[in-house]
C-alpha cells in the first residue's frame, strides 16, 4: 500500500514538473524577448549619433569618432575718426561682413589617429584647422602634422569662438598663428602643465603653400596653473613662449588691424624690411576668480638684421579685464580658454543667459631705430550676452590712438562694432 | 477523499519546481528584459536620423535638430536670335551649365536658436546664400534674423528656385529685387498662419564673400495673406504687398536683367548705372490656386531719386498660368509657393509622377525720357512643361521669347534636370 502511495506521489510530482516546463517554455514571452533582443543588437562599429558641444558620431566600442559642424560670426562695424587721423588716412567706411563662415569634419580613428579638416569661406576658402594627428605615443605625448597654430600666445591659442573681445589685441602681430608644421605637445599633471614644440614654415592659408630655401619657425610653448580650486571657478595661469624664425626671403613684416576687422586697413606697419632672423617672446599670465577674470600677456621680438644694419626689437602687449554679471565664470583647460555655458539660457524659464562686461588696454610698438612702423594704444570695452553655450552677441567700442614715427601723432579711431556669433 | 489536497499541493509543488528549473537559467527572464529597457533607453541628446524631404537628425528631447543636404540643377539651352539681337549684343550660343549646386548644413540648437550654413558651388569660389542664425520666438518681436538671407520682397524671390514653376524667375526678379543680403530682420506669422509679415535692415552685399563699406542701407517689408483657404489649401487667394527704401552704394544703381535665359550674359534691357539718391520699390503679388489650376501675377514699380531731372519711374509686371495635367496642386507655405508632390511617383506601379504645363507673359519697362533714363522696354512669352518624377527630381523644359522693343529677338529652348536632397 505504501509502495503504491509513493508511486503516486512521485508520478502527480513529475507530471507537474513537467506541466510546469511546459509552461514555463510555451509562453511566447521567452520568443518574444529573444526577437527584442536580436533587433536591438548593436555591433561595435555602429555609431551612436549625439549632440555634444555639435554633432558627434561615436562608435560602440569608442574607436572611430566623427563631428560635423562650423561657425558663422556676422559683424557691423561704425567709425569715427578725429580731424588728425582724416588727415593721414582714409576714415573707413560703416561696414557689414562675415567675420568668418567656417565648417569643418573632424574625428578619430582607431582610437590613435586625430584629423581635422576645417575651412573658412568667408575670406575665400582659407585653410584653417587642417592636419592629422597621432595621439597617446609613448614618451612626446601627442604629435600633429598640417595646418594649425604655431604654439605661442595664450590668446592667439584661444579660439575665436571664447575670445572676450571680437578681435584679439594689436600685439597679436607678434603671434605666427596657423602654418603648415609638424609639433609635438601634452598636457601633464592632471592637465596642469602644458608643452608644445614644432617646427613650422610660413605658408599663410589661402592656400597653404611656401616654395623658398628660407621661411622656417621653431616655436615652443609652456603653461602651467600653479593654482587650481572648485574645478576651475579659481585659477592662476601663467606661460611663457618662444619662437625662432627666419624670414620667407630677404625681409620681415609686422602690421596689425586696429582691433577691428572692417577697416582693411593697417594703420601701423613696419612694411618689409630686410631682415635676416628674428627672435619672438611671450609671456602670459591669466586668474580667474569666479565671475572676475584678468588676463595678459607681455611681447618682445627682436629682429637681426644683415650685416652693417643694427638689429631692431618691438614690443606689446595688453591687459584686460573681465566679470561675469550672471556669475559664470570663464572656462579653462589645458593652457587655454574654453566654452562659456550659461546658468540659465535665454528665454529658458527666467533665464537671461550670461552676461559679462570686459576692457582691455592693448598697445604695440613698431618703431625702433630706422624701422618706423608707427605705435599703437588702444583702449576696448566689451559687452557680451551669450543667449546659451552655442550663441552670442557682443558689442566692443575701440579706440585706438594711432602714431607714426615717435613723437607724430596720427589721429584717433573710434570703432563701436557687433557681432553675432552661432557655432554648431 | 483526505488524500485530494495531499495531490493538489504535490502537483503545485512539482509545478514551481518545474518553473523553477527553467528560469534558474544563468540570466532570468526578467533580468534580459531589464537589459532590453536599459538598451533602449534613449538618452534625450542622441539623435533620431531619418529621412523626411532630406537627411534629418533630431535629439529625442527635440531640443537639437540637424539637416544637411543641397541641390543640383544642370541646364541646357539653345539660343536663336535675329541678325539685329546679335548685332547689338553679340552672338548668343548654345550652352550647358550648372545652375545651381548648393550644399548645406542647418540646424536648431535649444529649441531656440536657429542656424543655415548655404554655399553654391556653381560660380568656382562658394558663394554665399542663406548663411544666417536666428532666435526663435522672441518676446513681442517674433522671430529675428541675423545674416545673409532674402529680403522679404516678391512672392516669386521668396518662393525657392526648388519649386518656381518656370527654369528663371520672370524679368521682375533680376531688375528689382534685393535678393540675398547682409541683414537683420524680424519676421512672424498670425492668425492660425494666414498672414505673414517681414521687415528688415539690409547692407547691399553683392560680393563673394559679402562684405561692405560704406553708407549704404536698405529698410524692406513685406506683408502677405491668405484670404481665402478651402480643402487644405487645395484652393487659396494669395495677396501680399512689399516696400523696400534702399540708399545705393556710392549713390550709383543700375535695373537690367537677363532675359528669363541664364546661359546668356547679354542684358538686352539695362538702364546702365544710375546716379541717384533714394530709391523707394513698391510690389504687388496675387496669387490664386484652384485645384490644378494656379494664377499667378506681380507688378513692381521703383522711384529713383535722380539729381537734377525729376524722379525716374521704372515698372514691370508679369502674369501666368499653370496647370497639373495629373490632378495635383501647388503647394503653399509660410507666404510663398512650396514643394510639388507628384500623386503618384514615376514608376511607382503605373505612376507618371506630375506633369505641369505653364505659360507666363512678363514686361520691364526701364525707359523714363523725362528723368533721361533709357534702358529699354522688353517682353517675354514663356512656356513651360515640368516633369515632376518625384517630390525630389523634375525634369523642366522652357520656351522662352524675348522680344526687347527694336533691339530684335531671341528664341530659347532649354532644359533642366533638377535634384534637392
Amino acid at each position: 500500500m505504501k509502495f503504491v502511495v509513493g508511486i503516486i506521489v512521485i508520478s502527480i510530482l513529475l507530471i507537474g514538473f513537467w506541466i510546469g516546463i511546459a509552461a514555463a517554455n510555451d509562453s511566447d514571452l521567452e520568443h518574444r524577448v529573444r526577437t527584442l533582443e536580436q533587433q536591438v543588437k548593436t555591433k561595435d562599429n555602429d555609431f551612436r549619433v549625439y549632440f555634444k558641444n555639435g554633432l558627434r558620431f561615436d562608435t560602440r566600442d569608442k574607436k572611430f569618432k566623427y563631428q560635423i559642424g562650423g561657425r558663422i560670426q556676422t559683424d557691423f562695424a561704425f567709425y569715427n575718426a578725429d580731424s588728425t587721423f582724416k588727415a593721414n588716412f582714409n576714415e573707413p567706411g560703416n561696414g557689414a561682413e562675415f567675420r568668418r563662415a567656417r565648417f569643418f569634419i573632424s574625428g578619430l580613428l582607431y582610437n590613435r589617429i586625430v584629423f581635422k579638416a576645417e575651412y573658412d569661406f568667408a575670406d575665400q576658402t582659407s585653410f584653417k584647422n587642417v592636419y592629422l594627428g597621432f595621439i597617446q605615443l609613448p614618451v612626446v605625448g601627442n604629435f600633429n602634422v598640417g595646418h594649425f597654430k604655431e604654439p605661442f600666445s595664450l590668446e592667439e591659442l584661444t579660439s575665436s569662438k571664447y575670445l572676450t573681445f571680437m578681435e584679439r589685441s594689436v600685439a597679436n602681430a607678434f603671434a605666427p598663428g596657423r602654418n603648415v608644421g609638424v609639433a609635438i605637445f601634452d598636457a601633464v599633471t592632471q592637465d596642469r602643465i602644458t608643452w608644445a614644440v614644432g617646427v613650422f614654415r610660413p605658408t599663410g592659408s589661402a592656400p597653404p603653400r611656401i616654395q623658398s630655401d628660407d621661411g622656417y619657425n621653431v616655436t615652443f610653448r609652456v603653461t602651467g596653473a600653479p593654482w587650481y580650486r572648485e574645478k576651475g571657478a579659481q585659477l592662476l595661469h601663467l606661460g611663457f613662449g618662444y619662437s625662432f624664425s627666419t624670414p620667407d626671403g630677404p625681409t620681415f613684416d609686422f602690421d596689425t588691424e586696429p582691433e577691428s576687422n572692417l577697416t582693411a586697413t593697417k594703420f601701423v606697419d613696419t612694411g618689409a624690411f630686410s631682415a635676416e632672423k628674428a627672435n619672438r617672446f611671450g609671456f602670459e599670465a591669466a586668474a580667474v576668480l569666479h565671475a572676475f577674470s584678468v588676463q595678459g600677456e607681455y611681447f618682445l621680438v627682436t629682429v637681426d638684421r644683415p650685416s652693417g644694419l643694427a638689429s631692431v626689437d618691438f614690443n606689446g602687449g595688453y591687459m584686460e579685464v573681465s566679470y561675469f554679471l550672471t556669475g559664470e565664470h570663464r572656462k579653462y583647460k589645458k593652457g587655454k580658454f574654453g566654452r562659456v555655458t550659461p546658468r540659465k539660457n535665454f528665454l529658458e524659464g527666467s533665464g537671461l543667459g550670461a552676461w559679462q562686461v570686459a576692457a582691455r588696454f592693448s598697445s604695440i610698438d613698431l618703431n625702433d631705430g630706422a624701422i618706423t612702423g608707427g605705435e599703437e594704444n588702444n583702449i576696448a570695452l566689451a559687452l557680451n550676452w551669450y543667449l546659451n553655450a552655442h550663441t552670442r552677441l557682443m558689442f566692443n567700442y575701440v579706440r585706438a590712438d594711432i602714431d607714426g614715427a615717435p613723437g607724430v601723432d596720427f589721429g584717433n579711431l573710434n570703432t563701436y562694432q557687433f557681432r553675432f556669433q552661432v557655432d554648431f | 477523499m483526505k488524500s485530494f489536497p495531499c495531490i493538489l499541493i504535490l502537483s503545485a509543488l512539482g509545478i514551481f519546481s518545474g518553473v523553477q528549473s527553467v528560469n534558474a537559467d544563468p540570466v532570468s527572464l526578467e533580468d534580459r528584459v531589464k537589459a532590453l529597457e536599459e538598451k533602449l533607453e534613449k538618452n534625450p541628446r542622441d539623435f533620431r536620423v531619418y529621412w523626411k524631404n532630406g537627411l534629418n537628425l533630431d535629439s529625442r528631447d527635440k531640443q537639437f535638430k540637424y539637416r544637411i543636404g543641397g541641390r543640383m540643377q544642370y541646364d541646357w539651352a539653345f539660343l536663336s536670335a535675329d541678325s539685329r539681337l546679335e548685332s547689338l549684343f553679340g552672338p548668343q550660343n548654345n550652352g550647358a551649365e550648372a545652375r545651381r549646386a548648393r550644399l548645406f548644413i542647418s540646424g536648431l540648437l535649444y529649441n531656440r536658436v536657429m542656424f543655415k550654413a548655404q554655399y553654391d558651388f556653381a560660380s568656382g569660389s562658394p558663394a554665399f546664400k542663406d548663411v544666417f542664425l536666428g532666435v526663435l520666438r522672441v518676446p513681442v518681436l517674433g522671430n529675428l534674423l541675423i545674416g545673409h538671407f532674402q529680403e522679404p520682397f516678391s512672392l516669386e524671390e521668396l518662393t525657392s528656385n526648388k519649386y518656381i514653376t518656370f527654369m528663371e524667375r520672370s524679368l521682375l526678379f533680376e531688375t528689382f529685387n534685393p535678393d540675398r543680403n547682409l541683414g537683420i530682420a524680424f519676421y512672424d506669422r498670425e492668425l492660425n498662419d494666414r498672414l505673414f509679415w517681414a521687415v528688415g535692415v539690409f547692407r547691399d552685399t553683392r560680393e563673394t564673400p559679402p562684405v561692405t563699406q560704406g553708407g549704404d542701407y536698405a529698410l524692406t517689408g513685406r506683408v502677405a495673406g491668405l484670404l481665402w483657404v478651402a480643402e487644405k489649401g487645395r484652393k487659396l487667394l494669395h495677396l501680399g504687398l512689399s516696400y523696400s527704401h534702399r540708399k545705393p552704394r556710392n549713390d550709383s544703381i543700375q535695373f537690367r536683367t537677363r532675359p528669363e535665359v541664364h546661359l546668356t550674359d547679354s542684358r538686352f534691357v539695362d538702364t546702365g548705372v544710375l546716379f541717384s539718391g533714394d530709391v523707394d520699390q513698391v510690389n504687388g503679388e496675387a496669387a490664386v490656386v484652384y485645384g490644378p489650376l494656379s494664377l499667378q501675377g506681380e507688378y513692381s514699380r521703383a522711384f529713383v531719386t535722380v539729381p537734377a531731372a525729376p524722379d525716374a519711374d521704372l515698372d514691370g509686371f508679369y502674369a501666368q498660368v499653370s496647370w497639373f495635367l495629373t490632378g495635383e496642386h501647388r503647394p503653399y507655405k509660410g507666404g510663398s509657393f512650396a514643394r510639388v508632390l507628384p500623386k503618384k511617383n514615376f514608376l511607382e506601379g503605373n505612376g507618371v509622377g506630375a506633369w505641369q504645363i505653364a505659360v507666363r507673359y512678363s514686361q520691364v519697362d526701364l525707359n523714363d525720357s523725362a528723368a533721361g533714363v533709357r534702358g529699354g522696354f522688353q517682353e517675354d512669352v514663356t512656356f513651360g512643361l515640368n516633369w515632376y518624377l518625384n517630390p525630389h527630381v523634375r525634369a523642366m523644359f522652357n520656351y522662352v521669347n524675348a522680344d526687347p522693343q527694336a533691339a530684335g529677338e531671341l528664341n530659347a529652348f532649354q532644359f533642366r534636370f533638377q535634384v534637392d536632397f
